[in-house]
């Protein structure tokens, strides 16, 4: 046990290490890649949180994002300084999923998700029409991230600054699900009757696993609005909210490092297939061909043949090459699928993520969940 | 057994991972030394970006961005290119998203481009321009937005003309027919048809046009029957509507379907003088008046110099994509051509100054119109660029008064 703790901990260094060199290396376009992902990995932490541990789908995720990015770009506006924009952006995203919580977070499973996702087209078209929020011309020229004068401007200092973000996030979100707050939401998730009855306080706890997925969401938006200057309720589409289900679950839904591979793969895969896409002597249709089928398809392959996501099947694969056979983790072979969300109805990830009846999946232990009790 | 496909899987991504890092190291080599760099060979290709929405709601518009512009790069090529370099267009998708946008743009920046030609999204136009103003690479915007290019920004050049000239084309044209009770019509979640709208009532005044009645809508809007009851009880003579989408076709047949073309002119934008309103509209847009590029008229304007040049892209454009260029297809060509311009005047050494200062003061005629950029005016066109036609059976014909108007044609 101890030289397993040892290798997690250099293993953490090194991941760190490299986290914090890679800005020196990346080109400018690669930086901005890198520093949206850090964002997105913050966002998919938090949906983490909530999808895979406490059995709650919200296909909204990214209307939270919207919500910081505009509290920044409202408030910084306004004249309130930008750091106090900035730390008002997670407030309030937490606030308002606090509030809509209260009547939506009594829905399960799919109404759920589909309440989430009414609210974000709700909240989108509410901005649309209100010209205080820049209606649906958007935010233009929104002032630089300054605190005592000085001001962030440089991409490499965003991009440290996103990651620094996403370390914290990934340190609160592993502390918490290892607290008592953390198996009291693994106890709702499995059965919310049960955990009731063991004097869990079950609407509290969802609550609040909402709240802090959207404040963890509305402070990568603050930062997002800072990034790119620009912001219009075209910024932050439906598919956004789709992207962050993904990121959350490809790698593994319930696994904080998951959704932090998640963000980062997604971003890189939706890069190079743009990428590859637009090459010079590509056909006209490739972009469409690659932006769509090629990603679709690679998803819905992930889902079929990986029901438990990318790491518990990197996880086996490297037992094998490493000749354990029997993986102490349990079921994570790509052959206990049958036993996960089937991916046969739709065969997304998307679908796949609908699938989370809390009964059902949270019921068997992750790997993630197997390596820490 | 069934381990199998997943294995192969993993194995597939970590070498399509692995091989786009090798790439994007290889791209990222020579990024840091950028502009200048573009000057040491004399007969390398020069490189020059583009970003166009080729995949997302916008892709219409992409499409023809990416042909027309192609197409001048074809021509420019194939005449020896610029100072005996050819030209090598990098085309990036920003998806119709304007995150997307800014990523493109610093790619294409990381490739040594001299200068960008800008996505036609509005958004990707407002979150990229900045960047490129920045950075100091000249950025030729294909997307209307009045604010790209006022306040003027040194290096933020724009190939659709202002609403503003617009606005001005139709005024005179409402004033040649006695026009003075107008209803204005605008989606207010549009920055192109909000400024459009602030145009009109701002110029209405010096044309004696007054505005009697403001409808606003939305992009998404599909019911129009209480706009149009409200225009229809307004006492306005003409409806003047800033629409782009489904939204103005809709409106077109509720417009018709009312009685109302009857009583009074439907007026719309250049945003419309596209088949991807005249076709859906069919017979209800008969008689629709439009302010448009000369270009979607060009069958039937007389022998000139617009004439020769709108035939320099549609004969070419027809052969190898079939029909007629679309107004995007125009904007993307002519805002070729205006860099390209530029580029000669600058060579051989082509800095971002020297291909900045060249854009700063270029008179060129193109299929859109004849651009006189100056340092206080990046916008170029004048409402004389601008053709008032009239929708017949699908096809743009030049109104009337348009025809007594080819004294002031371009060029």
């Amino acid at each position: 046990m101890r030289s397993a703790t040892a290798v997690a901990w250099a293993g953490g260094i090194v991941a760190a290490a490299v986290t914090l060199l890679l800005p020196l290396w990346l080109s400018p376009a690669n930086l901005t890649v890198y520093t949206l992902a850090g964002l997105y990995a913050v966002t998919a932490i938090g949906l983490s949180l909530l999808m895979g541990y406490a059995g709650q789908a919200s296909l909204g995720q990214a209307v939270f994002f919207a919500i910081g990015a505009y509290t920044v770009a409202a408030a910084s506006l306004h004249g309130v300084p930008t750091a106090l924009a900035l730390v008002a952006a997670p407030l309030l995203a937490a606030a308002v999923a606090a509030l809509v919580g209260i009547p939506i977070l009594r829905l399960r499973g799919h109404y759920l998700a589909f309440a989430t996702l009414a609210f974000q087209l709700i909240v989108l078209s509410v901005i649309s029409n209100t010209a205080f929020l820049g209606g649906g011309i958007g935010f233009a020229a929104i002032p630089s991230l300054g605190v005592n004068g000085a001001v962030l401007t440089s991409a490499r200092g965003f991009a440290w600054l996103s990651w620094a973000v996403t370390a914290v996030a990934m340190v609160l979100a592993l502390n918490l699900i290892r607290s008592r707050p953390g198996r009291a939401l693994r106890a709702l998730a499995t059965s919310e009757a049960a955990a009731e009855s063991a004097g869990i306080a079950v609407v509290r706890y969802k609550l609040a696993v909402f709240a802090l997925s959207a404040g963890f969401a509305g402070f990568a938006g603050g930062i997002y609005a800072f990034f790119i200057g620009y912001l219009s309720p075209d910024s932050f589409p439906v598919e956004l909210s789709i992207e962050f289900v993904v990121m959350a679950v490809i790698f593994g839904l319930g696994s904080v490092w998951g959704a932090l591979l998640g963000a980062a793969g997604i971003s890189v895969l939706v890069q190079v297939l743009n990428q590859v896409g637009t090459a010079p002597g590509m056909p006209e249709y490739m972009p469409t061909l690659l932006n769509y089928a090629a990603y679709g398809v690679t998803l819905v392959l992930i889902m079929v043949f990986l029901p438990g996501g990318l790491l518990p099947a990197l996880r086996s694969l490297w037992a094998r090459v490493a000749g354990r056979r029997g993986d102490p983790g349990g079921p994570v072979g790509p052959g206990q699928g049958a036993g996960g969300p089937s991916a046969v109805a739709l065969g997304t990830a998307l679908a796949s993520a609908l699938r989370l009846s809390p009964a059902k999946d949270a019921g068997e232990p992750t790997p993630e969940h197997a390596r820490r009790q | 057994m069934r381990n199998r496909p997943g294995a192969l899987l993993v194995a597939a991504a970590v070498t399509v991972a692995t091989a786009a890092c090798s790439s994007s190291t290889t791209g990222s080599a020579g990024s840091s030394s950028s502009a200048s760099s573009t000057s040491a060979s004399s007969s390398a290709p020069i490189n020059v970006g583009m970003i166009a929405p080729l995949t997302g709601a916008f892709s219409p518009l992409g499409e023809g961005d990416e042909q027309g512009a192609e197409l001048a790069v074809s021509q420019l090529n194939a005449a020896g290119g610029i100072d005996g370099r050819k030209v090598n267009l990098i085309i990036k998708d920003d998806k119709t998203n304007p995150t997307q946008s800014v990523i493109d743009f610093q790619a294409l920046q990381g490739q040594d481009v001299v200068a960008v030609l800008g996505s036609s999204v509005s958004d990707s136009a407002q979150a990229t321009a900045p960047k490129a103003e920045q950075a100091q690479i000249p950025y030729i915007s294909l997307s209307p937005v009045d604010q790209t290019v006022n306040p003027v920004e040194p290096y933020v050049f724009l190939v659709p003309a202002i609403t503003t000239t617009y606005a001005t084309r139709i005024m005179q044209w409402f004033k040649s027919q006695g026009i003075t009770k107008i209803a204005v019509g605008y989606d207010n979640t549009d920055i192109y048809t909000t400024n459009g709208y602030h145009s009109t009532v701002s110029e209405a005044p010096s044309y004696g046009v007054k505005v009697v009645d403001t409808e606003t809508f939305q992009t998404t809007t599909t019911d129009f029957s209480t706009t149009v009851s409200h225009v229809a009880s307004s006492g306005a003579q003409a409806f003047l509507v800033w629409a782009t989408g489904p939204a103005p076709v809709i409106l077109t047949k509720t417009f018709a379907g009312a009685g109302l073309a009857a009583k009074m002119k439907l007026v719309m934008t250049p945003s419309d003088a596209t088949t991807l309103y005249t076709q859906p509209a069919g017979s209800s847009a008969n008689g629709v008046v439009m302010a448009a590029g000369y270009g979607v008229m060009a069958s039937s304007l007389p022998s000139s110099a617009i004439k020769t040049e709108i035939n320099q892209l549609a004969t070419p454009f027809a052969a190898k994509y079939g029909g007629q260029p679309s107004e995007f297809a125009a904007d993307g060509y002519s805002g070729a051509e205006l860099l390209f311009a530029a580029l000669k005047k600058a060579a051989p050494s082509l800095s971002n100054t020297g291909i900045q200062s060249a854009l700063n003061n270029l008179s060129l005629l193109t299929p859109d119109g004849e651009y006189n950029y100056t340092p206080a005016n990046h916008s170029g066109l004048t409402p004389d660029d601008v053709a008032m036609v009239v929708v017949q059976n699908g096809a743009f014909e030049p109104t009337p008064w348009q025809k007594t108007q080819y004294g002031t044609l371009p060029g």
